[in-house]
């Protein structure tokens, strides 16, 4: 029969375009940073012409194993980085339990853009002006409580431990966390849930852990994943906070990289995959995690635990929570105040006088302000279309095949300093480094993991009756999309195209080594300035580095208050 | 005869006047065709960018050349200059050979000695043919041909002077130990108050080879090639000094502040009593623009403090070259020269030569202010050269080894 052959043949056509877009789509992310990685492995195994190296040899591991203190920055990472991301996970969870549903919630979610949207170095500042020996807390005291008219000589920061680090990043990647849980339990029948689980007599804390947490955790669990390499790897924040005797790996193998001796670059790539198997270990050792507290969970559920002696202890822990984002939005209140500042001393609690000093070269930065917008900007619309190709056309292949979704979050996944010199030279290679184009696509393969998997679930639970009723009435694919489907997802895109956005402002190094220093951003001009301790113009490039994101917020809401404010009825299945 | 010799005389000079004629000409053609080829071209000027009045000298000096010979000129702001040197060394890996990404680069000593090893600079010299190089004199400062020993063969233009300084709050520090041997003292009587860099930083390394040079009276040994065999005698002293004043140091030598900036900031907290800068201006600057008290002064040792030169430098790949070298030329002019030495701009002490310089120009350099805690060029007089550049990574990694790896 006619029909029984061509229906082989019709699957074997649908097999290779799905085959074919699933090359495409992991060239597409894999190759910038498989290109990177060839371009440190080969100097890590010896041979870089430029340098009249050609020949193999194990010199570069000889040199960097010998490094003084590898062993403890080794260690300090690993430590460091487990830590932050735990307890950015820990508290992100605990804020939810706390205050999901209540005006503290929208208060708190107010807060995120912002937060999300600065760069780590920032918070940095932010976090030791705040609390050096001669750091706001102090001034705010002294002299009046202490007696003290010179800053005292011992400090909390940065400490030989690493605890000033972990702060930090826990400020930056707590909220980071909570906006991602927010978006994806957006899509949750979370009412429902907490019902079922409190008519089953559980209490709140009990229902949220055996009922809600584990929907969430399924859900940014690669986010997470993403937010522990990239705390094991970081190189901004660790400068200003973290031991420097030795220092965490990362700053050890980029010191590396940055040598003025140009043969150090070899055992420097040993070094970054040295880092790469630093987070391999730090992988493990968290999926270990993972089963110990899945079973913990389990074994409590399974003895009948109720958890109602937990409740109370929720809003002491949601206090601690809250301290890591209350010192990020303290570190960008200081940010405001030393752009206005003219002579601020010890142990004056504010500046001496207000000035537009610092703001005078206000336009010399709006170029950067206009660069890191049209990169964000363009980056996430063109992640937004990528990740609608998908959602219309590949969806279930994405789902089922772990290479490709693989693929899609190598970029988060490698330590930025284990691909970003060797992509330099691969780029540079191909004559692209230092180009829109270039630096478009590195930004959108950073950003699209985040857009994809805000958009993947919402896309699933979309009430597909809607469509049925436009299809009935005539409307083709194209139009049902742009009249059904889009208002109907304006919520999961709205906060996707947000999430893109700050993302890609807050994007440092893949900005500065692909962007060439021919594309500047404020970004990089506001670490720049951190780095240095100029805290007035640091100040000023954080205020402008904060616009941004405020402005595409409001834009955003704007447009979906009255570009789509009739569907509000159709939110959460209207129809029914 | 006698009249043969006079004519032969007469010949010679002309023959020599038209050759100079010809030279000069031929140099102003040069020039002329490096403007005509400079003109529209976009310079990419990679400099640290972590001074803010850095930053507005060098965005004044692109409006000007824009205005005047229709360049572009854009500064890459560095966090570290060996990340530009990086970058071309990938251009290089690449095999980009033309079109790089860096026109122009702000670099001296070690960095410029590894970009000469590597060949990642312009071929040919092209200094000396720079019309203002004629305000130097490299009799009166030798530097400006040899860059921290290594000689700069016409490949890197000098840009500007610096000096080591120390600075002081006058209001909680009376007299400053004026020498290394007063600093360990002084350190000793004031735990935690005092700080320096952290080596591998510029600065860092450049405070122990102050007090190498001093604590050895100038061992000539640091002024040939490091040598295994009496590294741990020469650099005896130093260790002694570090080890005696770590437990005092700031944060107990547990903690060291990144970078001089960084340590200006911790001057003006209150936290540390002496800083240390390697521009004799910086302090005034700071004062002024609010992040030092007032009462700030510096000084320097009595047996002088290290002096070096810092240049510019075209790379081997650069898209721009003859806009770079037009760029280069303007920041030798005595315009230039003389905003950049201008405390409220800057205050980078000059390259030029005094005599060499018209009146009115010498006049803009005198009439200049000081700036209310910078010392006067007779107080500057005292300077150390800096040592053979190969000591620097085996002082570094000495340090790190003994200090900085936690073993």
């Amino acid at each position: 029969m006619p029909a029984a052959n061509s229906r082989p043949a019709i699957r074997n056509r649908q097999h290779i375009a799905i085959t074919g877009l699933t090359t495409l789509t992991a060239l597409l992310f894999g190759l910038p940073v498989l290109l990177g990685l060839i371009g440190i492995i080969l100097p890590a195994s010896g041979y870089f012409p430029a340098l009249g190296q050609t020949g193999f040899s194990n010199d570069a591991a000889r040199h960097f194993l010998a490094t003084p203190g590898l062993g403890l920055a080794s260690w300090l990472s690993l430590k460091t980085g487990l830590l932050a991301s735990a307890v950015s996970l820990g508290g992100c969870f605990v804020i939810l339990m706390a205050f999901s549903g209540s005006r503290m919630m929208v208060w708190l979610r107010r807060l995120l853009g912002p937060l999300v949207a600065i760069p780590h170095s920032t918070i940095a500042v932010g976090l030791v002006f705040l609390l050096a020996p001669s750091g706001w807390l102090m001034r705010l005291v002294s002299p009046a409580l202490t007696g003290l008219d010179q800053p005292p000589t011992w400090g909390l920061v940065p400490d030989p431990y690493g605890f000033a680090l972990i702060l930090g990043l826990v400020a930056k990647e707590l909220p980071f966390l909570l906006l991602l849980s927010l978006s994806a339990s957006a899509s949750m029948p979370l009412s429902r849930l907490l019902a079922i689980g409190a008519g089953l007599g559980y209490g709140r804390f009990a229902s949220w852990v055996f009922l809600v947490l584990p929907l969430i955790y399924r859900q940014i669990r690669l986010p997470i994943i993403a937010v522990l390499v990239f705390s094991l790897s970081v190189v901004d924040m660790a400068l200003l906070l973290a031991p420097s005797l030795p220092p965490p790996l990362a700053i050890l193998v980029l010191n590396g990289f940055h040598d003025a001796d140009l043969a150090a670059r070899l055992p420097a790539s040993f070094g970054a995959i040295w880092q790469i198997g630093l987070v391999l270990a730090a992988l493990l050792l968290w999926w270990i995690g993972e089963r110990l507290v899945g079973a913990a969970v389990r074994f409590c559920r399974w003895r009948g635990w109720r958890g109602q002696s937990a409740d109370p202890w929720l809003g002491f822990l949601s206090l601690f929570a809250i301290v890591p984002m209350l010192i990020g939005v303290m570190g960008l209140v200081a940010a405001l105040l030393w752009s206005f500042a003219k002579g601020w001393f010890f142990p004056a609690a504010l500046p001496a006088s207000a000035s537009w000093l610092h703001w005078q070269d206000v336009t010399s930065y709006l170029p950067l302000v206009i660069n890191s917008g049209l990169l964000a900007i363009s980056a996430a619309f063109l992640a937004l279309g990528v990740v609608f190709l998908w959602l219309y056309h590949g969806q279930d292949l994405i789902r089922r095949n772990r290479l490709l979704q693989a693929a899609i979050y190598l970029p988060l996944l490698v330590p930025q300093i284990s691909f970003l010199f060797g992509l330099q030279i691969g780029l540079s290679w191909a004559g692209i480094d230092g180009r829109w184009p270039a630096l478009i696509y590195i930004h959108m393969i950073f950003i699209l993991p985040y857009i994809w998997l805000v958009m993947a679930p919402a896309f699933a639970q979309m009430d597909w009756r809607h469509d049925h009723v436009a299809n009935s009435l005539g409307l083709g694919p194209f139009r049902r999309f742009l009249r059904v489907h889009l208002p109907l997802l304006r919520m999961p895109i709205g906060a996707a195209l947000f999430i893109g956005f700050a993302v890609s402002i807050a994007l440092y190094l893949p900005t500065v080594f692909v962007g060439g220093g021919r594309i500047a951003t404020i970004t990089v001009e506001a670490v720049s300035l951190a780095a240095n301790g100029s805290r007035g113009p640091a100040g000023v490039a954080a205020m402008l580095q904060l616009l941004i994101p405020l402005v595409c917020y409001g834009v955003i809401w704007l447009f979906l208050k009255y570009r789509f404010g009739r569907f509000a009825n159709m939110q959460g299945g209207g129809l029914t | 005869m006698q009249k043969n010799r006079i004519y032969d005389a007469v010949r010679c000079i002309f023959a020599g006047l038209c050759l100079a004629l010809a030279a000069t000409s031929a140099n102003a053609g040069d020039f002329t065709d490096l403007q005509k080829a400079a003109k529209g071209q976009t310079v990419y000027f990679n400099a640290w960018g972590g001074d803010a009045k850095i930053n507005s000298y060098i965005s004044w000096a692109g409006k000007t050349l824009s205005d005047r010979h229709d360049i572009t000129l854009v500064h890459v702001k560095l966090t570290d200059t060996a990340s530009a040197v990086s970058r071309i060394l990938a251009e290089k890996t690449a095999g980009r050979n033309h079109g790089g990404s860096i026109d122009l680069l702000w670099v001296n000593g070690e960095n410029f000695a590894a970009m000469k090893r590597a060949g990642l600079l312009q071929d040919r010299p092209w200094v000396t043919s720079l019309p203002n190089w004629r305000y130097t004199d490299s009799k009166a400062l030798p530097a400006i041909l040899s860059d921290f020993a290594e000689p700069t063969n016409g490949k890197e233009s000098p840009w500007g002077r610096a000096q080591l300084v120390f600075s002081y709050d006058s209001a909680r520090l009376q007299t400053p130990p004026k020498s290394a041997a007063a600093l360990a003292d002084y350190i000793a009587a004031n735990p935690g108050r005092f700080a320096f860099p952290q080596p591998p930083d510029f600065i860092g390394m450049s405070f122990l080879k102050q007090v190498l040079i001093e604590l050895s009276n100038g061992d000539p040994a640091l002024y040939r090639p490091v040598d295994d065999a009496n590294f741990d005698a020469v650099t005896a002293p130093l260790w002694r000094w570090l080890d005696k004043a770590k437990p005092n140091l700031w944060r107990a030598g547990n903690a060291y502040p990144a970078n001089y900036p960084v340590l200006r900031q911790l001057l003006g907290d209150g936290e540390i009593d002496i800083a240390i800068a390697f521009n004799p201006a910086d302090a005034s600057a700071a004062i002024s623009r609010g992040e030092l008290p007032n009462s700030v002064r510096t000084y320097i040792h009595d047996s002088g403090t290290l002096a070096n030169v810092h240049f510019l430098a075209i790379p081997f790949n650069a898209s721009a070259p003859e806009a770079a070298k037009l760029v280069a030329n303007f920041m030798l002019s005595p315009e230039a020269q003389v905003k950049k030495a201008d405390t409220a701009i800057w205050g980078d002490p000059t390259v030029l030569s005094m005599p060499k310089l018209t009146d009115s120009q010498r006049m803009a350099f005198t009439k200049l202010p000081r700036g209310i805690a910078t010392l006067s060029d007779a107080d500057l007089g005292r300077t150390l050269a800096e040592p053979h550049p190969s000591w620097v990574p085996r002082l570094e990694t000495a340090w790190i080894k003994r200090y900085a790896s936690g073993e």
